[in-house]
């Protein structure tokens, strides 16, 4: 038996009987959707960067900056990774302090509305289940070339796992497995990424060899200038994707509904400080060194996405190897558990109102087993016209929900309708725009992306809406409710320590600048 | 000089959005306070 499938063999059966344990915890309702509500800053940290990092980080992006897009990607990282900060600060601590158990939920509180709620709930399953296909699509690929298994085999076998932990231990069980796997993935990441530097002959010679050997690859414009766009539309896009995922960050279901765990308002700002800084490092060091890979084994631009496998399998002891492997497992299956418990919450809290709390988790379970079960068919099937829905991105949601989600904590004008409104004409106007363009009947211009399109809708749908409306009474009362920091929170010793944080985050933003500047930009201008 | 002035840009930004987080966590805190003791929590 091939030693990688051992040993991912090994870490599957290890997070299913950690997930058993954590399942012995689970009481009721609050535990199973929302960890109780007493998760630590560590617990919130590991999630969202484990829900961020899947095989996408180390395949995908990995994949971009060996193609030779290494500079418009990393510039969007460094400008998403605010939105984190950002999002907890003008988003993140009022959901929290709504305490309900998932955000369509919210949305429904806050407007008085259960068409909200249903709104909600539906246009985050769509995305849901696109971002589930693309993991199981990454996990299999990875599984099947490391360990030369059937691609249905092993994505039967991951969907098995992540399944089985999910439906056990609910948020509690991925919150903490979560962590793990953050932990895993990370160790794993910077071992390997030492051995890939080591071998490469050191970081500067790495990126002058590089440079010389491929003068656009390191450069503000990248190698893409060479498939016809021009140097100006690469930083279009690079800016234009930074605003779209800044949004992400800041009211991503899968990123923000974290925070509906943390054990106060201090915790949602605090970890948001700690996971900027740990993106940006995850992303930095895995595109740069998968940049390196080229010097190791120049044909790997003809597969760009296997360039960290390939060096797992190839340049790392095996051992490492190992480790690297089931760390890119972890991301993917950590990613996986995330979306899964929040399909199970959006049916038996959101889209059927169950009131008995163990009839709710039962029905969050079941929720759970039917939606990998379908997500394990449409992945094995593969319908050739998949691709037109895989098309719709964690954008298509945002654009749904991002002014919504604003408008809801600081506007006191908008209105039900109003929020309805925009929710609908959000996600329709992105989500058609971005199939048409998909299927090539339309094709638009690099600084006008459907994002674009779907948040102008949205806002008009918000002001019209609202405009045609007034805010009754309860929505009134809700609001305020919204406004009003509980006492808890008033704790001077919890303020200062926050504060630091904030601080924290400032300099890591020098820390940056700097990373930027002495890995990246003064070794090119030196060779080039 | 470009890719120089891109990573410099960069992390400018990354600061000056921890500032505006900052001023408005500062805000939110010194408002709350004010707010709770006259019993007027609305903005």
């Amino acid at each position: 038996m091939n030693v990688y499938l051992i040993g991912m063999l090994i870490s599957m059966v290890a997070y299913v009987v950690i997930g058993f344990f954590i399942s012995r915890t689970v009481k009721n309702a609050n535990d199973f959707y929302v960890a109780g509500r007493k998760a630590p800053t560590l617990l919130i940290v590991g999630s969202l960067v484990a829900s961020y990092c899947s095989t996408g980080l180390f395949m995908g992006d990995v994949g971009e900056a060996v193609r030779g897009t290494y500079t418009p990607v990393m510039i969007t990282i460094a400008m998403l990774v605010t939105g984190y900060v950002l999002g907890s600060i003008f988003f993140g601590k009022y959901l929290r302090r709504s305490e309900v158990l998932t955000i369509p939920e919210f949305f429904g509180k806050r407007f008085q509305s259960r068409k909200m709620k249903v709104l909600a709930s539906l246009t985050s399953l769509v995305i849901y289940l696109v971002y589930m296909l693309s993991i199981m699509q990454g996990i299999g690929t990875l599984m099947s070339y490391v360990t030369g298994l059937n691609y249905n085999v092993c994505i039967a076998l991951a969907l098995v796992c992540f399944t089985v932990l999910t439906i056990t231990s609910g948020s509690k069980g991925v919150l903490i497995t979560d962590t793990i796997m953050f932990g895993v993935f990370t160790v794993a990441a910077f071992i390997g990424a030492i051995v890939i530097v080591v071998k490469a002959g050191g970081w500067n010679e790495a990126v002058s060899a590089l440079t010389a050997h491929n003068p656009a690859l390191f450069s503000w414009h990248g190698t893409a200038v060479a498939s016809g766009y021009s140097s100006s539309d690469n930083m279009v896009w690079a800016v234009m994707t930074g605003i779209t995922w800044i949004a992400v960050c800041m009211v991503g279901p899968w990123q923000s509904s974290r925070y509906l765990m943390a054990k106060n308002e201090h915790t949602v700002v605090r970890s948001s400080c700690i996971v900027a800084f740990c993106v940006f490092i995850i992303e930095f060091l895995m595109m740069t060194v998968g940049a390196f890979v080229i010097k190791l084994n120049p044909a790997i631009v003809n597969e760009p996405s296997n360039a960290m496998i390939w060096a797992a399998m190839n340049v790392m002891p095996l051992i490492l190897g190992v480790v690297m492997l089931t760390g890119v497992l972890a991301a993917g299956i950590s990613s996986a558990t995330t979306f899964l418990s929040l399909i199970g919450s959006a049916f038996a809290n959101d889209l059927i109102e169950v009131k008995d709390e163990k009839k709710k988790v039962r029905i969050g379970r079941i929720a759970i087993a039917i939606a990998a079960a379908v997500i394990l068919l449409l992945a094995v099937i593969n319908p050739p016209n998949i691709y037109i829905i895989m098309c719709l991105s964690g954008t298509v949601v945002v654009c749904a929900w991002f002014p919504v989600c604003i408008a809801s904590i600081w506007s006191k004008r908008v209105t039900r309708t109003g929020a309805f409104c925009g929710m609908l004409f959000g996600f329709i106007g992105c989500a058609v725009m971005k199939i048409l363009s998909t299927a090539g009947i339309l094709s638009l211009p690099i600084y006008l992306d459907a994002f674009f399109v779907g948040i102008v809708l949205n806002i008009l749908g918000l002001v019209i809406g609202s405009a045609l409306t007034k805010v009754s009474p309860e929505e009134k009362e809700e609001r305020e409710k919204l406004m009003k920091t509980p006492d808890s929170e008033f704790d001077k010793k919890e303020i200062k320590k926050t504060r630091k944080y904030i601080y924290g985050y400032m300099i890591s933003g020098v820390a940056i600048l700097l990373v930027l500047l002495l890995l990246w930009a003064l070794p090119y201008a030196k060779t080039i | 000089m470009t890719e120089i002035i891109i990573a410099i840009l960069l992390g400018v930004f990354v600061v000056a959005t921890g500032v505006f987080s900052l001023i408005r966590f500062n805000r939110d805190m010194a408002h709350g306070s004010k707010c709770e003791k006259k019993g007027e929590c609305d903005r």
